[in-house]
């Protein structure tokens, strides 16, 4: 379906607004359910704490890690950490 | 072998806090020790005469990664299908789509991507106001808009982008400097070391343009420089190229070329490269094609409906119009769906 065969079944004539409520409306629908889903993969600095996430990102479904709890180069899921770790680091918290 | 981690994560505004758990003495991290015979003639709770659990000496503690791993973060996150790609092709030359590049830097406030001795003004889909999709980036994964591109020999050499970069990095430049056959970069003003290091770590990179020699060979992604008096010294500094994908360590090897501007600025390297899509399609125009599936075509329909409704003040229009956007998304999800459904037993559960 093209946006203009969208706009014939909505009635709207007014394509800049049209373009900003379907693009809303991708949005929501990933939000909501996960539509359209991806990975992507970044490299662990030492002593880097902070990781910035991919611009494109509309929701965190899993963080996995390479060797998580195995020596088999495995990517496994990550526990969330509660509280307050007791060593800061140096790029803040 | 790799060793096995443990890692755990927090949500630190809008960046990802990454943590390790750190042994630090004692080699398990546990908070007890088994000590064979360490009561001697005594009957332990824990084992015959003479053994016992003890207060270990070694402890644990949650800390900023103990070691670099390559692609060792993996996130899975739903994305907006706002755009659509081209072909990927990346050894045809001028018609390439897929570009690698393993440095990027800040140029006026905008995000700018390079790669040594490559010259992007010769790929026809990489122009001023079209789209890239960057991917394997640590940093600047998804769309952005290209804002302007140079070749080798320009003040930046590379891809400029309309990404606004909320960061200060150093910058200099000298008017008249000249690169010689003995990797070096002469008659440059002292003020280089005001401002950037004269003996950086081996985490400090640069990216070097203006010289327009033949391929660009006096330019590209350095570390490893000194500088003394009014000379850059890169006979011992480490230049990163990158090819079709896989990123090359060597060294420098000057045309030599006099009285040339030099523009260094603070870079910052993609350890082992990163590649963009050039030529990506976005949602801007009414010819664009939603590649949705049926159900979820239907349910941006009701979405859309909803809006001009909700404008409208129709609020009871909205909340059905809602409703049927909703029900939409459950019947996409639940048209995925076959068979029979089982409940896997936990690691731990009694089978």
């Amino acid at each position: 379906m093209t946006v203009q065969e969208l706009m014939e079944r909505v009635g709207m004539t007014q394509t800049g607004r049209a373009i900003a409520y379907i693009k809303d409306g991708l949005e929501e629908m990933n939000i909501l359910s996960e539509t359209h889903v991806t990975t992507a993969r970044i490299d662990i600095v030492k002593d880097q704490r902070f990781y910035d996430f991919p611009s494109d990102m509309v929701k965190l479904m899993d963080i996995r890690c390479k060797n998580q709890s195995n020596s088999k180069d495995e990517y496994r899921s990550l526990p969330r950490a509660i509280g307050n770790p007791t060593n800061k680091d140096a790029d803040g918290s | 072998m790799a060793n096995a981690k443990q890692y755990t994560y927090q949500i630190k505004g809008n960046k990802l806090s990454l943590l390790e758990v750190d042994i630090n003495s004692g080699g398990d991290g546990l908070n007890y020790s088994y000590d064979n015979g360490a009561l001697s003639g005594a009957t332990s709770n824990f084992g015959t005469s003479g053994n016992a659990l003890n207060i270990s000496g070694g402890s644990s503690a949650l800390t900023s990664p103990i070691t670099s791993v390559t692609d060792g973060i993996e996130l899975e996150y739903a994305y907006s299908p706002s755009y659509s790609l081209p072909p990927k092709r990346l050894d045809s030359g001028t018609a390439d789509t897929y570009h690698a590049y393993n440095g990027w830097f800040i140029v006026d406030g905008y995000l700018t991507l390079g790669a040594a001795f490559k010259d992007f003004t010769t790929h026809a889909s990489i122009a001023t106001d079209s789209y890239i999709l960057i991917e394997g980036s640590d940093r600047w994964n998804g769309l952005h808009k290209v804002k302007s591109i140079q070749d080798t020999g320009g003040s930046h050499g590379g891809v400029q982008t309309y990404t606004k970069v909320n960061q200060s990095t150093k910058y200099f430049t000298d008017t008249a400097v000249s690169w010689t056959a003995s990797e070096t970069i002469v008659n440059v003003s002292g003020a280089f070391d005001d401002i950037f290091s004269a003996s950086p770590g081996t985490n400090e990179y640069i990216w070097l343009a203006g010289s327009d020699t033949a391929g660009g060979v006096n330019n590209g992604l350095l570390s490893g420089w000194s500088f003394s008096g009014s000379t850059i010294d890169t006979s011992d500094a480490t230049l990163y190229t990158i090819s079709l994908s896989t990123e090359t360590l060597s060294s420098t090897t000057y045309s030599i070329d006099g009285a040339h501007p030099l523009y260094v600025y603070e870079a910052f390297r993609e350890i082992g490269g990163a590649s963009f899509y050039s030529g990506v399609s976005i949602l801007e125009d009414e010819s664009f094609e939603l590649d949705l599936p049926v159900y979820l075509s239907k349910a941006l329909v009701y979405y859309v409906k909803a809006k001009l409704a909700e404008d409208a003040m129709e609020i009871e229009a909205k909340e059905y119009l809602m409703r049927e956007f909703n029900r939409m998304l459950e019947k996409h999800s639940s048209s995925n769906v076959a068979g029979r459904r089982t409940v896997l037993a936990g690691q731990n559960s009694i089978r």
